[in-house]
């Protein structure tokens, strides 16, 4: 099935949208040179390799900056929970110490109508004189000026864009398409991803937004394309993407539905397992309606996003929904309709003004603090003329979040410099380093998993540019808790789910005590490896192959009869798709390599732009005091307990230690080849992951590490 | 629990705790994440802890918030209360709906005596 076709490009499109902003120009590019790294981050990041002249610089907004977003081959495919993510790469903004080059994501439907146009992945240069859209039909690239759409919200501006595309005026029938296969026509509308007014300002917190709650928000990515004076880009096309064996194809999918993904006729209350979790919106609010159907990418067998009969709130998920919610509950007194629909309501404000969310989940209630202590208000050490009196009403949603989006009052500070820089500038670092403003990393919020229990959250952060936002194993804290505190024998016992985990990731993790986060075992070689195999995992199968995050990896399946994962499996595992589609002859694993080589790209890029070992680490408090303020009842987790016997066991009340973490580092750089007095790249490194050609850059710079 | 309680007792209890002192909890909403809560009152406390979906547990130290509401709020009969509901129940979620219905009629019974209503 995996012979090499002599047609090129299965599940790849052969092209590639090079921008130049500068020139108000494009070119094309061929995706074979590229095709090596997968899609998505890979793809990404070579091209930012190959495209970025200088890559010193610290702020995505400067104007040489190149910025990609990039599709895959699973894109516009039927592959399970992986056609429509797509991902977004280069330097950043609002991250710490300096802007890395970094990464985000988003879902829906952008990444398969890029590809139905032709096109793998559009990169973008330089700076415009003016602001501008991009309007890609097709092979017909236009770059348009963007007057009357710049100040407009991205719920305006998309609308403007699907109006403009729509030459027919009927709010979309049959639109004509230029095509070099004779007259064709289409009923689909644009796919654009667009920045708000968030974005035009160029506000660290900027999000890129692709309908609605499809946002890239890490990484301020908003800011990158204010700042290149690039409103949206809208794709629309009358394309295919060429499948290597489409019968395997179907075949894989049809095995995930029925041995992994979740039955809608059957529905297991109790599932173990991110596939086999039932399709649901992901909410974190009550819903003020019984009317509702779940929506879903482009492709997924289980939608995790709501439609609902309200008129807003739709598409809202996740963190959208919960980040204003506590504030909302305080505001309504308890009422959870009254508080949800303000918050629901205050998602979409971000959504249109094109604000990420993530920062205010413990940025707001660190205001409010202030705020209580009478350091911030009118008049205050801290002077703001919103009324911090109302947090919690959408009134006070609309004018703060508005005050983010344009800089005015304390958004000039928040928004566009982030949290960590503004609470230093404010003179309150200590709240920073006591983790009252919890921004564990980076510059970025905790995610809601804490570094000091949940470790390969922790590590992999910390050797990457970012929270790491990746929940493959994450899952098991979700089982092992919610049926702990529910008083529920686990479903799936801790010793039986250490070997279904581990047994997914050999060679790279050598026994089952890669799973086991007892204190004595935090910072074994066990762990770093269950680490590596993540952080490469996730690196590749993910951020590349652009494979969703919350239903990939399945590394246990409680529908399946044995318990076990469709990750890396004969019948459905990530290969086999990648396979199918592509034609290739690619293993689990191999994947996996390709993954690390990706992770060594990177952190060629960030040592280029001034990365050193004394940056990779935690805010204070995850060293200085134990994890136990309120919180949680327990953490539970499998480790092996005294007598060597795996249970499911508490991982909180404890604290990392500098030192320890310090030789953990030491250790990560010897395993992965780097120097372990800098973390930088060594000749040895660049050998052994086929990175030579970044040799020579690094020597100019003086930056090539010795000996690991 | 002691009804007899006075009308500025009863104020005091209800208060806003300083902001140093807020209880801080978690919200788990399954799965979907874990959002912080700071609680400042007893009524928060019980919007908080008030049962919703199957798919939403609060997160919280039970031990931890009895010690709270002793030490920060000053109510000593309701932390003698919240420890009982602890006991009495086999499971976390069990024990916090019991945590809830105290609260409640804790808090109802509070405010009628700080209105003047109940002496």
């Amino acid at each position: 099935m995996n012979e090499k076709k002599e047609i090129p490009h299965y599940g790849y499109m052969g092209k590639i949208l090079h921008i130049k902003l500068n020139e108000l120009d494009y070119e094309v590019i061929s995706t074979d040179k590229y095709q090596q790294w997968g899609g998505g981050h890979g793809m990404g990041s070579a091209l930012f390799w190959d495209y970025c002249k200088d890559k010193t610089i610290q702020d995505g907004r400067n104007p040489k900056n190149v910025c990609i977003v990039a599709a895959s081959p699973f894109s516009g495919t039927p592959t399970p929970s992986a056609g429509g993510r797509c991902e977004v790469v280069g330097v950043g903004v609002g991250l710490q110490p300096i802007g890395w080059f970094t990464r985000s994501n988003f879902g829906g439907r952008f990444s398969a109508m890029m590809k139905y146009a032709g096109w793998d992945a559009v990169m973008i240069s330089g700076k415009a004189p003016y602001p501008v859209w991009v309007d890609i039909r097709n092979d017909s690239v236009k770059i348009h000026k963007a007057e009357k759409l710049w100040g407009k919200n991205t719920k305006e501006a998309q609308a403007m864009i699907i109006g403009y595309v729509g030459k027919d005026g009927n709010n979309w029938g049959w639109e004509r398409m230029p095509s070099d296969k004779g007259v064709e026509y289409t009923t689909k509308k644009p796919a654009i991803l667009c920045i708000g007014q968030a974005g035009e300002k160029q506000m660290a917190q900027a999000a890129l937004i692709h309908e609605s709650s499809n946002g890239a928000g890490q990484g301020g990515f908003g800011a990158v394309w204010g700042s290149k004076n690039l409103k949206a880009i809208s794709f629309i096309g009358t394309n295919a993407v060429k499948i290597a064996d489409p019968a395997a194809l179907v075949e894989a999918r049809f095995a995930t539905k029925e041995i992994y993904a979740a039955d809608s006729d059957k529905p297991d209350a109790a599932f173990w397992g991110p596939m086999s979790f039932p399709a649901k919106p992901i909410m974190s609010v009550a819903m003020p309606t019984d009317k509702a159907r779940v929506s879903a990418c482009h492709g997924c067998i289980n939608g995790c996003r709501g439609i609902y009969n309200l008129g807003y709130g739709n598409q809202n998920h996740c963190n959208v929904t919960s980040f204003y919610a506590h504030q909302a509950m305080k505001w309504t007194k308890g009422d959870r309709i009254a508080a949800s629909k303000i918050t629901l309501q205050a998602g979409d404000i971000c959504n249109e003004l094109g604000l990420n969310t993530y920062p205010l989940k413990h940025g707001l209630p660190w205001l409010l603090y202030l705020y209580k202590k009478g350091i911030l208000g009118k008049g205050k050490q801290i002077h703001s003329d919103i009324d911090f009196s109302k947090m919690g009403s959408l009134e006070f949603a609309k004018e703060f979040l508005t005050a983010l989006a344009y800089g005015k009052d304390i958004g000039k500070d928040l928004a566009y410099n982030g949290f960590v820089p503004t609470a230093i500038k404010w003179g309150r670092e200590e709240d920073w380093k006591s983790g009252r403003l919890k921004f564990t990393y980076w510059g970025m919020p905790e995610h809601g998993y804490d570094p000091r229990a949940e470790l390969e959250w922790g590590f992999e952060s910390i050797v990457g540019d970012r929270d790491m936002n990746s929940h493959c194993i994450n899952w098991i804290f979700w089982h092992a808790n919610v049926a702990a505190l529910r008083g529920l024998r686990p479903r799936i016992d801790a010793s039986t789910l250490a070997k279904l985990v581990t047994d997914k990731m050999k060679p790279w993790v050598k026994s089952e005590n890669a799973l086991n986060y007892a204190t004595d075992n935090m910072y074994s070689d066990d762990i770093m490896d269950l680490a590596r195999w993540h952080l490469f995992y996730t690196r590749y199968w993910k951020n590349s192959g652009l494979l969703c995050d919350f239903r990939w990896a399945d590394l246990f399946n409680s529908k399946h009869p044995e318990l076990k994962g469709a990750t890396g499996s004969d019948e459905a595992g990530e290969h086999i798709y990648w396979n199918a589609i592509t034609g290739d002859e690619l293993t689990f694993n191999d994947g996996i390599k390709r993954g690390q080589r990706i992770y060594h790209l990177d952190n060629a890029i960030w040592t280029l732009q001034g990365r050193k070992r004394d940056m990779l680490k935690f805010a204070d408090y995850i060293y200085d005091k134990p994890f136990d303020k309120g919180h949680f009842p327990f953490y539970m987790w499998p480790i092996r307990n005294d007598k060597g016997e795996w249970v499911y066991g508490d991982v909180m009340h404890r604290s990392l230690d500098r030192d320890k973490m310090e030789d953990w580092k030491s250790r990560f750089y010897v395993k992965e080849k780097l120097d372990p007095k800098t973390g930088w790249p060594t000749k040895e490194a660049l050998k052994a992951y086929d990175l030579e050609f970044v040799e020579e850059e690094l020597k100019k710079h003086d930056k090539l590490g010795g000996k690991a | 629990m002691s009804t007899f309680i006075s009308k500025e007792e009863a104020v005091h209890l209800l208060r806003e705790v300083d902001p140093d002192d807020i209880l801080v909890a978690a919200r788990m909403h399954y799965p979907s994440g874990i959002h912080d809560e700071w609680i400042e009152t007893l009524e928060e406390l019980m919007w908080f802890l008030k049962p919703a979906s199957d798919r939403d547990i609060p997160a919280v130290s039970i031990e931890g918030l009895a010690v709270w509401i002793e030490d920060t709020v000053e109510d000593k009969a309701l932390a003698e209360d919240v420890r009982k509901c602890a006991k009495e129940h086999d499971n976390f979620v069990n024990a916090c709906e019991a945590v809830y219905y105290k609260l409640e009629a804790r808090v109802y019974h509070l405010q009628k005596v700080a209105e003047g209503g109940v002496a």
